[in-house]
Protein backbone atom coordinates (compact mmCIF):
# COMPACT_ATOMS: atom_id res chain seq x y z
CA UNK A 1 0.00 0.00 0.00
CA UNK A 2 2.54 2.70 1.10
CA UNK A 3 3.98 1.95 -2.56
CA UNK A 4 1.01 3.76 -4.24
CA UNK A 5 1.10 6.50 -1.72
CA UNK A 6 5.11 7.84 -2.30
CA UNK A 7 4.47 10.94 -4.25
CA UNK A 8 6.48 11.47 -8.32
CA UNK A 9 7.84 14.58 -6.65
CA UNK A 10 7.80 16.34 -3.68
CA UNK A 11 4.32 18.31 -3.40
CA UNK A 12 4.81 21.88 -4.07
CA UNK A 13 3.52 24.19 -1.65
CA UNK A 14 1.09 26.43 -4.30
CA UNK A 15 -0.60 22.65 -5.26
CA UNK A 16 -0.53 21.93 -1.26
CA UNK A 17 -2.29 25.54 -0.32
CA UNK A 18 -4.58 25.08 -3.31
CA UNK A 19 -5.75 22.09 -2.28
CA UNK A 20 -6.43 22.26 2.18
CA UNK A 21 -7.22 26.07 1.51
CA UNK A 22 -10.26 25.30 -0.61
CA UNK A 23 -11.22 21.28 -0.64
CA UNK A 24 -11.61 19.24 1.61
CA UNK A 25 -14.62 18.04 4.45
CA UNK A 26 -16.45 21.07 5.97
CA UNK A 27 -18.46 19.29 9.34
CA UNK A 28 -18.60 22.01 11.56
CA UNK A 29 -21.25 24.92 11.60
CA UNK A 30 -19.61 27.05 13.58
CA UNK A 31 -16.27 26.69 12.77
CA UNK A 32 -13.63 29.46 14.20
CA UNK A 33 -11.91 30.01 10.60
CA UNK A 34 -10.67 33.37 9.64
CA UNK A 35 -12.53 33.33 6.13
CA UNK A 36 -11.27 36.72 5.07
CA UNK A 37 -7.34 35.45 5.87
CA UNK A 38 -8.39 31.95 3.81
CA UNK A 39 -9.86 33.61 1.00
CA UNK A 40 -6.73 36.08 0.40
CA UNK A 41 -4.49 33.53 0.29
CA UNK A 42 -6.58 31.04 -2.06
CA UNK A 43 -7.49 34.15 -4.26
CA UNK A 44 -3.11 34.54 -4.08
CA UNK A 45 -2.68 30.86 -4.92
CA UNK A 46 -5.27 31.51 -7.90
CA UNK A 47 -3.02 33.72 -9.38
CA UNK A 48 -0.65 32.66 -9.52
CA UNK A 49 -1.45 29.02 -10.75
CA UNK A 50 -3.73 30.71 -13.60
CA UNK A 51 -1.23 31.12 -15.84
CA UNK A 52 1.04 28.84 -17.87
CA UNK A 53 4.06 31.45 -17.65
CA UNK A 54 3.15 31.80 -13.81
CA UNK A 55 2.86 27.77 -13.52
CA UNK A 56 6.76 27.33 -15.58
CA UNK A 57 8.44 30.46 -13.45
CA UNK A 58 7.48 28.80 -10.17
CA UNK A 59 8.52 25.68 -10.90
CA UNK A 60 5.27 23.75 -12.06
CA UNK A 61 6.87 22.86 -15.45
CA UNK A 62 8.03 19.61 -13.18
CA UNK A 63 5.97 17.18 -15.29
CA UNK A 64 7.94 17.85 -18.40
CA UNK A 65 11.06 15.87 -16.24
CA UNK A 66 8.76 13.40 -15.12
CA UNK A 67 9.85 10.25 -16.61
CA UNK A 68 6.94 8.95 -16.26
CA UNK A 69 4.92 11.25 -18.10
CA UNK A 70 7.12 12.59 -20.42
CA UNK A 71 8.50 10.41 -23.62
CA UNK A 72 12.17 11.66 -24.08
CA UNK A 73 14.52 11.45 -20.59
CA UNK A 74 14.14 13.72 -17.50
CA UNK A 75 16.91 16.55 -18.20
CA UNK A 76 19.05 16.40 -15.63
CA UNK A 77 21.06 19.85 -16.42
CA UNK A 78 17.60 21.86 -16.15
CA UNK A 79 16.81 20.02 -12.87
CA UNK A 80 20.61 19.99 -11.60
CA UNK A 81 20.26 24.03 -11.86
CA UNK A 82 18.82 24.14 -8.94
CA UNK A 83 16.44 26.91 -10.72
CA UNK A 84 13.31 25.36 -10.22
CA UNK A 85 14.63 25.28 -6.39
CA UNK A 86 15.70 28.70 -6.57
CA UNK A 87 12.38 30.11 -7.93
CA UNK A 88 10.32 27.87 -5.52
CA UNK A 89 12.14 29.47 -2.48
CA UNK A 90 11.09 33.20 -3.81
CA UNK A 91 7.65 32.11 -4.42
CA UNK A 92 7.21 30.46 -1.18
CA UNK A 93 8.89 33.76 0.64
CA UNK A 94 6.32 36.13 -1.60
CA UNK A 95 4.14 34.10 0.45
CA UNK A 96 5.11 34.23 3.28
CA UNK A 97 5.10 37.95 3.23
CA UNK A 98 1.69 38.19 1.54
CA UNK A 99 0.75 35.81 4.74
CA UNK A 100 2.09 37.71 7.27
CA UNK A 101 0.77 40.90 5.89
CA UNK A 102 -2.55 39.71 5.92
CA UNK A 103 -1.92 38.01 9.26
CA UNK A 104 -1.19 41.84 10.52
CA UNK A 105 -4.54 43.32 9.31
CA UNK A 106 -6.73 40.94 10.25
CA UNK A 107 -9.37 41.75 12.32
CA UNK A 108 -10.90 38.99 14.85
CA UNK A 109 -13.49 36.75 13.20
CA UNK A 110 -15.32 33.83 14.21
CA UNK A 111 -17.04 33.81 11.20
CA UNK A 112 -19.29 30.99 9.79
CA UNK A 113 -19.32 29.08 6.77
CA UNK B 1 -6.07 22.30 34.29
CA UNK B 2 -9.98 22.81 33.65
CA UNK B 3 -8.97 26.45 32.68
CA UNK B 4 -6.03 25.47 31.00
CA UNK B 5 -7.99 23.54 28.38
CA UNK B 6 -10.91 26.13 28.29
CA UNK B 7 -8.45 28.11 25.97
CA UNK B 8 -7.74 25.37 23.94
CA UNK B 9 -9.66 24.01 20.96
CA UNK B 10 -9.17 20.73 18.71
CA UNK B 11 -8.32 21.17 15.35
CA UNK B 12 -9.38 18.66 12.78
CA UNK B 13 -7.55 16.99 9.97
CA UNK B 14 -9.65 14.22 8.84
CA UNK B 15 -12.16 11.46 9.69
CA UNK B 16 -11.84 8.10 9.67
CA UNK B 17 -13.47 5.15 8.87
CA UNK B 18 -12.53 3.71 12.28
CA UNK B 19 -10.11 4.82 15.13
CA UNK B 20 -6.96 4.74 14.28
CA UNK B 21 -3.81 5.60 16.13
CA UNK B 22 -1.88 7.86 14.44
CA UNK B 23 2.19 7.55 14.59
CA UNK B 24 3.38 8.73 18.08
CA UNK B 25 5.67 10.95 16.76
CA UNK B 26 3.57 12.72 14.28
CA UNK B 27 2.77 16.58 14.64
CA UNK B 28 0.76 18.80 13.44
CA UNK B 29 -0.18 22.71 13.28
CA UNK B 30 2.00 24.80 15.29
CA UNK B 31 4.10 21.79 16.30
CA UNK B 32 1.41 19.80 18.47
CA UNK B 33 0.97 16.44 18.44
CA UNK B 34 -1.76 14.77 16.63
CA UNK B 35 -4.30 12.33 18.56
CA UNK B 36 -6.79 9.69 18.02
CA UNK B 37 -11.06 10.34 18.53
CA UNK B 38 -12.95 7.55 18.69
CA UNK B 39 -16.28 8.85 17.49
CA UNK B 40 -18.35 5.93 17.85
CA UNK B 41 -16.96 3.33 14.79
CA UNK B 42 -15.73 6.43 12.91
CA UNK B 43 -12.67 8.35 13.44
CA UNK B 44 -10.74 11.60 13.75
CA UNK B 45 -7.15 12.65 13.86
CA UNK B 46 -7.25 15.97 15.72
CA UNK B 47 -4.56 18.38 17.50
CA UNK B 48 -4.90 20.93 20.39
CA UNK B 49 -4.47 24.61 19.06
CA UNK B 50 -5.46 27.64 21.17
CA UNK B 51 -9.14 28.58 20.40
CA UNK B 52 -8.69 31.42 18.17
CA UNK B 53 -8.72 31.47 15.01
CA UNK B 54 -6.18 29.65 12.89
CA UNK B 55 -4.36 32.03 10.65
CA UNK B 56 -3.74 30.35 7.34
CA UNK B 57 0.15 30.31 6.74
CA UNK B 58 2.54 28.06 4.35
CA UNK B 59 3.86 26.59 7.28
CA UNK B 60 0.77 25.62 8.47
CA UNK B 61 -1.04 24.67 5.26
CA UNK B 62 2.04 22.01 5.25
CA UNK B 63 1.46 20.75 8.65
CA UNK B 64 -2.49 20.12 7.73
CA UNK B 65 -1.58 18.27 4.45
CA UNK B 66 1.86 16.32 6.18
CA UNK B 67 -0.50 14.93 8.88
CA UNK B 68 -3.64 13.59 6.18
CA UNK B 69 -1.02 12.21 4.30
CA UNK B 70 0.21 10.23 7.04
CA UNK B 71 -3.74 8.89 7.51
CA UNK B 72 -3.01 8.01 4.09
CA UNK B 73 -0.79 5.51 4.49
CA UNK B 74 -3.30 3.22 5.62
CA UNK B 75 -7.43 3.18 4.40
CA UNK B 76 -8.22 6.40 2.81
CA UNK B 77 -9.30 8.49 5.03
CA UNK B 78 -11.51 12.36 4.53
CA UNK B 79 -9.42 15.05 4.39
CA UNK B 80 -11.19 18.42 6.57
CA UNK B 81 -10.58 21.60 4.97
CA UNK B 82 -8.03 24.11 6.74
CA UNK B 83 -8.99 25.69 9.52
CA UNK B 84 -11.44 23.89 11.33
CA UNK B 85 -11.46 24.24 15.00
CA UNK B 86 -14.20 23.21 17.64
CA UNK B 87 -14.48 23.73 20.90
CA UNK B 88 -14.28 19.91 22.68
CA UNK B 89 -14.69 16.55 21.74
CA UNK B 90 -18.30 16.81 22.35
CA UNK B 91 -18.92 19.37 19.70
CA UNK B 92 -17.02 17.05 17.00
CA UNK B 93 -18.98 14.19 17.95
CA UNK B 94 -22.12 16.15 17.58
CA UNK B 95 -20.96 17.58 14.11
CA UNK B 96 -20.04 14.03 12.98
CA UNK B 97 -23.25 12.44 14.45
CA UNK B 98 -25.08 15.14 12.30
CA UNK B 99 -24.46 14.21 9.21
CA UNK B 100 -23.17 10.24 10.01
CA UNK B 101 -24.62 8.73 6.95
CA UNK B 102 -23.00 11.53 4.10
CA UNK B 103 -19.88 10.41 6.01
CA UNK B 104 -20.30 6.97 6.08
CA UNK B 105 -21.61 7.16 2.40
CA UNK B 106 -18.21 9.55 1.38
CA UNK B 107 -15.78 6.95 2.91
CA UNK B 108 -17.22 4.16 1.21
CA UNK B 109 -16.82 5.82 -2.17
CA UNK B 110 -12.73 6.75 -1.50
CA UNK B 111 -11.97 3.12 0.40
CA UNK B 112 -9.09 1.84 -1.57
CA UNK B 113 -8.59 4.98 -3.90
CA UNK B 114 -6.73 7.54 -4.22
CA UNK B 115 -7.06 11.23 -5.60
CA UNK B 116 -5.37 11.98 -8.42
CA UNK B 117 -5.02 15.88 -10.35
CA UNK B 118 -4.60 16.62 -13.74
CA UNK B 119 -4.22 20.70 -14.42
CA UNK B 120 -5.02 21.67 -18.07
CA UNK B 121 -3.50 24.30 -19.41
CA UNK B 122 -5.70 25.51 -22.37
CA UNK B 123 -4.21 28.38 -25.12
CA UNK B 124 -6.02 31.53 -24.82
CA UNK B 125 -5.51 34.25 -27.88
CA UNK B 126 -3.49 36.82 -27.11
CA UNK B 127 -5.20 39.34 -28.71
CA UNK B 128 -8.67 39.13 -26.51
CA UNK B 129 -8.90 40.54 -23.06
CA UNK B 130 -10.88 38.35 -20.55
CA UNK B 131 -14.69 39.97 -20.30
CA UNK B 132 -13.53 41.28 -17.05
CA UNK B 133 -10.51 43.52 -18.48
CA UNK B 134 -12.96 44.02 -22.06
CA UNK B 135 -15.52 45.94 -19.60
CA UNK B 136 -13.20 47.77 -17.66
CA UNK B 137 -11.17 49.30 -20.06
CA UNK B 138 -11.11 52.85 -20.41
CA UNK B 139 -9.85 53.43 -24.10
CA UNK B 140 -12.97 52.13 -25.87
CA UNK B 141 -13.95 54.99 -27.95
CA UNK B 142 -17.50 54.51 -28.18
CA UNK B 143 -20.22 52.25 -26.90
CA UNK B 144 -20.19 49.95 -30.07
CA UNK B 145 -16.07 49.81 -29.37
CA UNK B 146 -16.95 48.76 -25.89
CA UNK B 147 -19.55 46.32 -26.81
CA UNK B 148 -17.56 44.62 -29.72
CA UNK B 149 -14.54 43.96 -27.42
CA UNK B 150 -17.16 42.57 -24.58
CA UNK B 151 -18.21 40.05 -27.70
CA UNK B 152 -15.26 39.36 -28.59
CA UNK B 153 -14.24 37.94 -24.77
CA UNK B 154 -17.45 36.00 -24.31
CA UNK B 155 -16.57 34.59 -27.46
CA UNK B 156 -13.25 33.36 -26.35
CA UNK B 157 -14.33 32.41 -22.74
CA UNK B 158 -16.84 30.00 -25.13
CA UNK B 159 -13.70 28.92 -27.23
CA UNK B 160 -11.57 28.42 -24.23
CA UNK B 161 -14.48 25.69 -22.90
CA UNK B 162 -14.88 24.11 -25.76
CA UNK B 163 -11.03 23.10 -26.32
CA UNK B 164 -11.04 22.32 -22.45
CA UNK B 165 -13.75 20.36 -23.30
CA UNK B 166 -11.54 18.49 -25.90
CA UNK B 167 -8.87 17.98 -24.07
CA UNK B 168 -11.14 16.31 -21.24
CA UNK B 169 -12.33 14.29 -23.43
CA UNK B 170 -9.17 13.06 -24.64
CA UNK B 171 -8.45 12.47 -21.07
CA UNK B 172 -11.66 10.66 -19.77
CA UNK B 173 -11.62 8.21 -23.02
CA UNK B 174 -7.73 7.46 -21.84
CA UNK B 175 -8.81 6.82 -18.27
CA UNK B 176 -12.26 6.43 -17.62
CA UNK B 177 -12.02 2.79 -16.81
CA UNK B 178 -9.82 3.20 -14.28
CA UNK B 179 -11.55 5.77 -12.26
CA UNK B 180 -14.39 5.42 -9.67
CA UNK B 181 -15.18 9.21 -9.58
CA UNK B 182 -14.29 12.83 -11.44
CA UNK B 183 -14.62 15.98 -10.14
CA UNK B 184 -14.07 19.07 -12.29
CA UNK B 185 -13.35 22.79 -12.10
CA UNK B 186 -13.33 24.92 -15.69
CA UNK B 187 -10.80 27.41 -15.95
CA UNK B 188 -11.94 30.70 -14.25
CA UNK B 189 -12.51 33.86 -16.84
CA UNK B 190 -9.05 34.49 -17.63
CA UNK B 191 -7.53 32.10 -16.77
CA UNK B 192 -6.02 29.26 -19.03
CA UNK B 193 -5.93 26.36 -15.87
CA UNK B 194 -8.88 24.04 -15.30
CA UNK B 195 -8.32 21.04 -12.89
CA UNK B 196 -9.69 17.68 -13.42
CA UNK B 197 -9.67 15.35 -10.33
CA UNK B 198 -9.43 11.52 -10.18
CA UNK B 199 -10.60 8.83 -7.93
CA UNK B 200 -8.42 5.89 -9.05
CA UNK B 201 -8.13 2.93 -6.83
CA UNK B 202 -4.79 2.00 -5.44
CA UNK B 203 -4.24 -1.24 -7.76
CA UNK B 204 -5.18 0.82 -10.91
CA UNK B 205 -2.69 3.65 -10.33
CA UNK B 206 0.32 2.75 -12.29
CA UNK B 207 -2.23 1.51 -15.29
CA UNK B 208 -3.65 5.09 -14.45
CA UNK B 209 -0.17 6.45 -14.54
CA UNK B 210 0.72 4.50 -18.28
CA UNK B 211 -3.14 5.35 -19.55
CA UNK B 212 -1.84 8.92 -19.20
CA UNK B 213 2.02 8.33 -20.90
CA UNK B 214 -0.06 6.74 -24.05
CA UNK B 215 -2.34 10.45 -24.32
CA UNK B 216 0.99 12.36 -23.70
CA UNK B 217 2.48 10.15 -26.14
CA UNK B 218 0.16 9.85 -28.99
CA UNK B 219 -0.52 13.71 -28.97
CA UNK B 220 2.58 15.85 -27.42
CA UNK B 221 0.49 19.02 -28.32
CA UNK B 222 -2.01 18.57 -25.31
CA UNK B 223 -0.60 20.42 -22.27
CA UNK B 224 -1.69 19.03 -19.11
CA UNK B 225 0.11 17.63 -15.56
CA UNK B 226 -0.49 15.00 -13.34
CA UNK B 227 -0.03 15.50 -9.72
CA UNK B 228 -0.94 12.61 -6.40
CA UNK B 229 -1.60 10.64 -4.90
CA UNK B 230 -3.40 13.01 -3.17
CA UNK B 231 -5.59 12.18 -0.25
CA UNK B 232 -9.34 12.57 -1.87
CA UNK B 233 -9.37 16.60 -1.13
CA UNK B 234 -12.17 16.67 -4.14
CA UNK B 235 -14.41 14.18 -3.51
CA UNK B 236 -15.70 15.18 0.09
CA UNK B 237 -18.74 17.21 -1.42
CA UNK B 238 -22.51 16.38 -0.59
CA UNK B 239 -21.48 16.33 3.06
CA UNK B 240 -21.53 20.41 4.19
CA UNK B 241 -22.54 22.16 6.90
Amino acid sequence: MPDYIAPTRSHGLVDILDRVLDKGLVIAGDIKINLANVELLTIQVRLLVCSIDKAASIGMNWWQHDPRLTTRPADAGALGSGEVEKRLERIEQQLRQLTERSGAKRRPSTSTE
Amino acid sequence: MDAFRACLAIYLYCVLRATREPPATLLGIDGAPVRAVDLGGLGAWVSEVPSAPIVPSPERARSHDSVVRAALEGETPLPARFGQTLASEEELRAAVAERRAALETALARVEGAIEMTIRMLVPRSESVPSETTAAQSPRARSGREYLERVAAAQREERNVLARTQAVRDRISAAVGGLVRAEAFAAAAPGSTLATLSHLVPRPDIDRYRHALLTVRHDDPALAFMVSGPWAPYSFTEGIGT
